[in-house]
């Protein structure tokens, strides 16, 4: 018995602790949540490639109506207005928030840009500010360095990381 | 508000100064502006203070906190299927990141160390040493969520904005001759933070919970980074200079769950 009651307070907390963690990520019909991409596609099904039944925008809130895996059916919380139908459909958990973004992606320095040029990464220089830093304390290598990690992570295509993370089950492709 | 207005209905008044040049008393009315402006200014630092720096700002500082780590890490390291993984991994994961407003890019340093830095703005940073243990695509998931969340928390920028000399950042992307000194000194605090005093650590067993929970939401398993860490204080191989800018392996373990090696 002694070696029970001397573990059992561990066994306790490693149970507690494993469940808090598990907790950190699980969502729970009734829960809220926030779209946080520029637009986010509610499906009409739990799957990646299931059609699209309505668009989100940034930041809306919607209540968690049901949940199936990492998969959640979402109701917009509120319409401005009111009267108007509200969106709701399928959502993988990791294009959602729990807490409201504080945010917004702006233009020209976010994902949206790159999705315009369809690269992962769009083209986007170092800071004006940076460059003229580099300049006054002759960091030319590094500025040449920076722009070389830039110009790689621009050669990534979005189409190749869908591919990937489809070939791999990451993301929304998980079983 | 109300400042404001004052200050831009006295500022438009005095911008008429030589018709009104002999007029009693202008003295002590520009001193008033004066002060009106001072208190302005000094609000509105404030104000970025509490709520932040804007995205540009971050950017402007992070792209030169990224070129101080490059040089100061030997370099990037430029093999191409390499950065080419980094960013495939890492552009995965920060799809899942809460924050969407920032770009970001993954990057190898030339440099033996075990280390791994993020730049304000989205620019990560692992060393050649910590990619090459190797890292299996679990393990470099672990690595780079713990990054990624540290910018997605805004922890660096947000201990960075508390300081003084923010506004010097905000006239800076307005004026380019503006205050290089205030840039200078944020730029240098930030590096400082990062590449040597390192985020308390609080901050980074919170990061390591956050990315752990990133990596297990894109698919990955949960217990990569722990995997590294393990590794790391097992093998024993320079393990005082491995994460040094992070608390010990050791500690980081301990608030880590055991969750299953993946198959």
């Amino acid at each position: 018995m002694k070696p029970i009651r001397r573990f059992l307070p561990w066994t306790l907390a490693f149970l507690l602790g494993g469940l808090l963690a598990f907790s950190a990520t699980a969502f729970e019909k009734g829960d809220k949540v926030w779209s946080k991409h520029y637009e986010t596609a509610l499906l009409a099904e739990p799957k990646p490639l299931a059609a699209t039944v309505a668009t989100v925008g940034f930041g809306v809130k919607h209540k968690v109506k049901e949940v199936q895996g990492m998969w959640l059916h979402i109701k917009a919380d509120s319409v401005k207005g009111g009267g108007k139908e509200r969106a709701e459909g399928w959502v993988f958990q990791g294009n959602i928030a729990s807490e409201k973004p504080a945010i917004a992606p702006s233009a020209g320095m976010t994902q949206l840009a790159a999705a315009a040029t369809d690269t992962v990464a769009a083209a986007r220089p170092l800071a004006p500010a940076a460059q003229s830093y580099a300049e006054r304390h002759g960091e030319s290598d590094a500025l040449a360095d920076i722009d070389w990690v830039d110009q790689q992570a621009a050669l990534l295509r979005r189409e190749e990381v869908l591919a990937w993370m489809s070939e791999q089950q990451l993301g929304e492709y998980q079983p | 508000m109300k400042k404001y207005f004052v200050a831009l209905l006295v500022l438009g008044l005095l911008s008429t100064q030589p018709a009104y040049a002999q007029i009693p008393g202008l003295k002590d009315l520009t001193d008033m502006v004066d002060k009106v402006k001072k208190t302005t200014d000094d609000t509105a630092r404030v104000v970025k203070g509490v709520s932040g720096l804007s995205l540009e700002e971050e950017v402007a500082i992070g792209d030169a906190v990224a070129l101080t780590i490059v040089s100061n890490y030997g370099g990037v390291w430029r093999d191409e299927a390499a950065t080419r993984r980094v960013n495939l991994i890492g552009s995965i994961l920060a799809q899942y990141a809460t924050r969407q407003d920032v770009q970001w890019r993954f990057g190898l340093l030339d440099s033996s160390t075990v280390n791994a830095f993020s730049a304000p703005g989205g620019r990560i940073f692992i060393t050649r040493g910590l990619y090459d243990l190797p890292l299996s695509d679990h393990e470099l998931a672990g690595v780079l969520a713990h990054e990624i969340i540290h910018i997605d928390e805004r922890h660096a920028i947000d201990i960075i904005a508390r300081g003084e000399l923010v506004g010097g950042v905000s006239s800076l992307m307005a004026d380019n001759n503006a205050d290089f000194a205030a840039y200078e000194s944020l730029v240098g605090d930030a590096a400082d933070l990062i590449l040597v005093k390192g985020f308390d650590p609080k901050t980074e067993y919170e990061a390591d919970a956050a990315g752990r929970n990133l990596a297990a939401v894109t698919g990955y398993a949960p217990a990569g980074l722990r995997i590294v860490l393990t590794r790391i204080s097992t093998t024993g191989e320079a393990s005082e200079v491995s994460f040094s800018t992070h608390p010990s392996s050791a500690n980081r373990l301990e608030r880590l769950p055991d969750d299953p090696a993946p198959p």
